[in-house]
């Protein structure tokens, strides 16, 4: 959008040294403008269906949420029925213990995973890096969890936790004599810290890949430059190559924050939100409050609180990415 | 760009606007009017109803949907595919419904969904169930009044499920032990059961945080002489000692080690797991775990007993359980109203009932056909027992009923798993959290 508008509005940069050009140019200009303007609408007209449909299919739902959610909703025989326009949706919200909870549970889920995602990530991208022959195998191998659908991947865990038949659960029995059978997915610590296990299973080859795509893009002379002054390797990579990796390792961190706050398919297969609320995200929440219990006004309420959420997190990172890039071009 | 930009944001908003405006009509009867006889035309219909396996291992919903057709030369009836799980269909339902889709004409629906659905208009109105006394009559009192909601009737009952008990009967055989008949005599068998080593745990049930663990609260509780809440789930009665006792014996059961504290993990399959497994002595489960446990991959296949669930010493009476089952409702959208209704009316008469009950494992909901001599004298247990057995139903009277279970299992559950802790608090938060749900302002 910014890159349109800026490519759009700014005016084609005249030639060095032609400054007569304002004063005897005029008409040119005009015709000049003239031809712009005809040649935007013509723009707008040839992207007029695209936009139509992307308003139908985006922004018309988002809002149609977004009115639901200050709203008296009703299905009626004839569609959704608003009753009346209210704020009790969001007060309802206030009101409730479970929404708190989900927020501090998906915010917690959200710094717990993407952190340990990324320190894990960057370590075997290191790894990777080093390695000659074998890079590709080992890339091959490490893509596989992250190409697994996470409702397969998250049922695959969900028998491995079991309570009766898990390998896990069995692993900790047998082998670090517990006396009975944990309840992995019975209690709510257990239960989270589960749930933020196959997390990270699934998505640290994705943070893998793309800072290991930053580091062989690193230039080698600095490195050269680094071992001249006699740096250790230690030095090396706090000094040389993660302030180089930064803007590398924002964007993992940008597409990792935005996907963890919106986790909905792990939560849903691996503990349906259980124990109790214990690993209930925003998004499950919604979902059931909207689909289960059929109460549309304050689930829309959920929705558009969370998209608010998952914006302003967005922003967040965005604006951290900014000052990181802004930092590399004057560096 | 900017001007633009707010432009078509204006649009879109109007376009809401103008949808609301458009859909904030509602209400009414959605059958006014229109004609409910049998089309004389051909016409086809679509059905929507999960596998169920009859005796041979066939598609029991081709035989009644042949059979029926058969009935009514005119009426084709396609199979629709259906989502795995009761929450995903009942997703799928509403979001189609409620956006008007005729299809599917008729669905196969929970017994715990009509409330909520005719709150939603979700489902097409049958007639006032008073008006339709000969019908209704023909049912046991607790299916028909569950297919209630106001005066009308919103399903047509197809199968019942009751829970019951089941238990190695080789093991008790064994050790010379008698069937149970009270809760108290099942802990001294199931004990003495897996310290003897023949099993690794004594009784398995349901206590995942799921409506499953409500169902066993539910029965549990009206083995003590409570209820969750009155029959037209209006008020709510949990505040009281039959609900301390019972919450008592189900940590009891885990604290003592009848039931291994897995059981707050297990719904209906897990539970299953572990009894046709071989593990445990003792499983409560529905009519189908007859089936199960007898199946050919199955390790107590031929060792295995069914009887009525047992009741507190001294209180009440044995062979209660809590409603299952599924009903078929009619879309109030449907374009072949006269067709659908006739369909799904026929599945709850005598002759869909009977084809059923002798050619499948699932439990008739017609009195008549139940307790008919060829029906309860077959070899499965389950419907000589059901004949038997007293239903007990869930308050879903109330169209909150899915946040009324919330309020139940999200309470009971951390109890279980530990074996104990404050009772009297957790019943009452279930109480002040289920009014809350009544209320329809929980979330």
């Amino acid at each position: 959008m910014r890159m349109l508008t800026e490519g759009a509005a700014v005016p084609a940069p005249r030639p060095p040294g032609d400054d007569r050009r304002p004063r005897a140019g005029a008409p040119v200009r005009d015709h000049r403008d003239a031809n712009e303007r005809r040649m935007a609408r013509v723009g707008w007209i040839y992207t007029m269906p695209s936009l139509v449909v992307i308003a139908a299919v985006t922004i018309f739902p988002i809002l149609f949420s977004v009115v639901l959610s200050f709203a008296r909703v009703r299905i009626t025989y004839e569609g959704f029925s608003v009753e009346a326009l209210t704020l009790r949706n969001y007060l309802a919200l206030l009101n409730s213990g479970d929404w708190y909870y989900a927020i501090a549970f998906t915010v917690g889920y959200t710094v717990v995973t993407v952190a340990v995602e990324l320190v894990l990530g960057t370590l075997a991208a290191l790894i990777l890096e080093r390695l000659a022959g074998a890079r590709g195998w080992l890339m091959a191998l490490l893509l596989i969890p992250w190409s697994m659908i996470t409702v397969v991947s998250a049922q695959l865990w969900s028998y491995m936790y079991n309570s009766s038949y898990g390998v896990i659960t069995w692993v900790l029995e047998a082998v670090l004599g517990l006396e009975s059978a944990p309840l992995i997915l019975g209690r709510p610590l257990p239960a989270i810290t589960a749930m933020m296990v196959a997390d990270i299973w699934k998505t640290t080859p994705f943070v893998a890949i793309i800072v290991l795509a930053g580091l062989v893009m690193l230039p080698r002379d600095v490195y050269e430059a680094a071992e001249v002054d006699g740096a250790s390797s230690w030095t090396m990579f706090w000094r040389v190559t993660l302030p180089q990796l930064r803007a590398t390792i924002a964007v993992a961190l940008l597409f990792r924050v935005l996907q963890a706050f919106g986790v909905f398919d792990l939560p849903f297969v691996l503990t349906g939100g259980g124990p109790g609320v214990a690993t209930q995200s925003l998004a499950v929440m919604g979902y059931k409050v909207l689909f289960q219990d059929l109460n549309i006004g304050p689930g829309a309420a959920i929705a558009t609180s969370t998209g608010l959420l998952v914006g302003g997190a967005c922003l967040l990172c965005l604006k951290a990415f900014r000052s990181q890039i802004g930092r590399e071009e004057l560096s | 760009m900017r001007l633009s930009r707010r432009t078509l944001l204006r649009a879109a908003a109007a376009m809401a606007a103008t949808s609301l405006a458009g859909c904030a009509t509602g209400g009414g009867d959605p059958l006014a009017g229109r004609s409910t006889a049998v089309p004389e035309e051909p016409v086809s219909i679509g059905w929507m109803a999960q596998r169920l396996a009859d005796n041979e291992g066939r598609d029991l919903r081709r035989t009644l949907a042949e059979a029926f057709q058969r009935r009514y030369p005119t009426i084709t009836v396609h199979l629709t595919e259906v989502p795995p799980t009761t929450d995903v269909r009942r997703t799928t339902l509403t979001t189609q419904i409620a956006s008007g889709s005729p299809q599917p004409d008729v669905y196969l629906g929970d017994c715990v969904w009509p409330a909520q659905f005719a709150h939603n208009s979700l489902a097409a109105p049958l007639g006032a169930v008073a008006e339709h006394r000969r019908f209704w009559d023909g049912f046991p009192e607790p299916v028909a009044e569950a297919v209630r909601y106001g005066r009308q009737a919103w399903a047509y009952p197809l199968y019942v499920d009751y829970a019951f008990l089941y238990y190695r009967a080789d093991l008790l055989d064994k050790h010379g032990l008698a069937v149970p008949r009270t809760w108290e005599e099942l802990v001294r068998t199931a004990l003495r059961l897996k310290e003897a080593g023949d099993v690794r745990y004594g009784f398995v049930w349901q206590a995942a945080s799921s409506e499953a663990l409500t169902c066993n609260v539910n029965e549990l509780l009206a083995d003590a002489g409570g209820a969750l809440m009155d029959a037209e789930a209006r008020r709510v009665l949990v505040r009281s000692d039959a609900a301390r006792h019972t919450l008592e014996f189900m940590a009891g059961l885990v604290a003592d080690g009848v039931s291994p504290a897995a059981v707050g993990t297990f719904a209906e399959e897990q539970a299953m797991t572990a009894f046709s497994s071989g593990q445990a002595a003792f499983l409560r489960n529905w009519s189908y775990a007859w089936g199960a446990a007898n199946a050919e991959r199955s390790a107590v296949r031929g060792k295995v007993g069914a009887t009525l669930r047992p009741a507190f010493d001294g209180v009440g009476r044995r062979g209660l359980a809590t409603m299952g089952g599924w009903h078929n409702f009619v879309n109030p959208h449907t374009e072949q109203l006269g067709a659908a209704l006739a369909f799904a009316r026929w599945m709850a008469e005598e002759e869909a009932q009977t084809l059923m009950a002798t050619t499948s494992p699932y439990t008739p909901a017609l009195s008549s056909v139940l307790s008919a001599p060829a029906v309860v004298g077959q070899d499965n247990p389950t419907f000589r027992l059901a004949s038997e057995a007293e239903l007990v139903l869930r308050p879903t009277r109330s169209p909150y009923y899915p946040q009324i279970s919330k309020a139940v299992y999200t309470n009971v559950n951390p109890i279980v798993v530990a074996g104990g802790g404050d009772v009297g608090g957790a019943v009452d938060a279930m109480a002040d959290e289920m009014t809350q749900a009544r209320d329809g302002a929980a979330l």
